[in-house]
């Protein structure tokens, strides 16, 4: 079996990021987010509806879980601009998960913002730690930043070389 | 000549009856189209001929009294709240088992309570009873809550606290809002802070802004690769769970 690389690999200088693509390659921001929790709060004049207990929003492949989240909608619109989860949070896409403190989905940049720290997984058995995650829903990229010496570290499970 | 005419006279003789059938005719040829008129005219001005406006505080159009039961048909209650806004029930029939009863039983309620900007919430039930002292509706047989800003909330039954603005589903709800549909399994509307909160287990679909996506050929705009630190979220960088921003004033 592939026997992960036991040690830790210098992690890349602060700052530096590993990009890795993914299905959330231009993503459709423009679907509807369904949104499940044990309560919300439909507040109409401050235009946000804040979810709590177990929540799960959905839009198409990209997931996001929290204990709590808000939707802050536009006053003219009534379309929601910005989604921000608060505590035990996980962002999904078909192939890979990541867990922060906080996530921002911000709709119009098309960019998902999580906070620290973040730890990364993905089914190949690769783990990354960072401060910050950027998931890019146009291009795909889910890019891992670190605000300072610890940078970003991981552990990368390699396939056995061929015999 | 005489004998041309003959058969004709002939004719006109037998006929004799002919000339009262043109009477007939001819006046039927005026009463009739009257006759059609009138009906007409009946048939249209029937309703507001019956319509009586009955506008104070307890309208008692129709009073039929078996043995004590008192019960009204078209009824309105009207009352106004701390701060002087209207709140008022309407009922096709309502019923009250003895005259001092402080308990109204309603069918086919409407009741409308006005709230501070104006805006105005409803409620539409097939059946209620009312509490005349402290102005509770129990409503029930399908309720249908609405705020004039566009909120929606239908459940089986509910309370509504008519002075308060506030109305408890009595168990599931689906509805809709401006900022989108939902469904929960108990719901609180306070319609004066225009507020719904939703218990039990919620699904809500909201619709996310409407961007023009750029063709997927596209490049990324190159101000896409600005540093994301500009999206920290409102409150400071990395928000411990426990400090909570409280712009959103929630515990």
């Amino acid at each position: 079996a592939a026997a992960p690389v036991a040690a830790q690999d210098a992690p890349p200088a602060s700052g530096e990021a590993a990009a890795v693509p993914d299905s959330l390659r231009n993503h459709d921001t423009s679907q509807p987010i369904d949104i499940e929790a044990r309560s919300a709060e439909i507040r109409q004049r401050e235009n946000q509806v804040v979810f709590e207990g177990a929540v799960r929003a959905v839009q198409g492949v990209l997931q996001l879980d929290a204990d709590r989240l808000i939707a802050l909608f536009s006053a003219d619109t009534d379309q929601a601009e910005r989604v921000e989860a608060r505590g035990n949070v996980v962002i999904r896409s078909a192939r890979r998960a990541a867990r922060g403190a906080w996530a921002i989905y911000d709709v119009a940049a098309r960019r998902v913002t999580m906070g620290g720290p973040v730890t990364f997984s993905q089914e190949t058995g690769d783990r990354l730690t960072a401060d910050r995650l950027v998931v890019d829903l146009e291009t795909g990229l889910w890019q891992f930043e670190g605000a300072d010496a610890a940078g970003v570290s991981g552990e990368f499970a390699v396939p056995d070389a061929p015999q | 000549m005489r004998p041309i005419l003959a058969p004709l006279l002939a004719d006109f003789a037998r006929a004799g009856d002919a000339t009262a059938y043109d009477r007939f005719v001819a006046v039927m040829r005026l009463v009739l189209p009257l006759a059609a008129l009138a009906v007409g005219a009946a048939a249209l001005l029937w309703p507001l001929v019956n319509e009586r406006e009955a506008s104070f505080t307890l309208s008692r159009e129709e009073l039929v009294k078996r043995d004590d039961t008192i019960r009204v048909l078209g009824a309105r209650y009207a009352g106004r709240d701390r701060t002087g806004k209207r709140f008022e029930v309407k009922a096709v029939e309502a019923l009250q088992n003895t005259p001092a009863a402080r308990r109204v039983l309603i069918e086919g309620l409407e009741a409308r309570m006005t709230l501070s900007d104006d805006n105005a919430a409803g409620v539409h039930a097939a059946r209620g009873l009312y509490a005349l002292d402290d102005h509770v509706l129990d409503a029930e047989g399908g309720v249908r809550l609405t705020t004039t800003d566009g909120m929606r909330v239908d459940t089986a039954g509910a309370t509504v606290d008519l002075p308060a603005k506030t109305a408890r589903s009595a168990g599931p709800v689906t509805g809709s809002s401006r900022l989108g549909r939902f469904e929960a399994g108990a719901a609180v509307l306070t319609a004066e802070d225009r507020v719904l909160r939703l218990d039990g287990g919620v699904t809500m679909r909201i619709l996310p802004d409407q961007v023009s996506r750029p063709a997927p050929g596209d490049q990324a705009a190159p101000e896409d690769q600005t540093r994301p630190e500009d999206q920290a979220p409102t409150d400071d960088k990395t928000p411990a769970d426990d400090k909570v921003p409280a712009e959103d004033g929630t515990p």
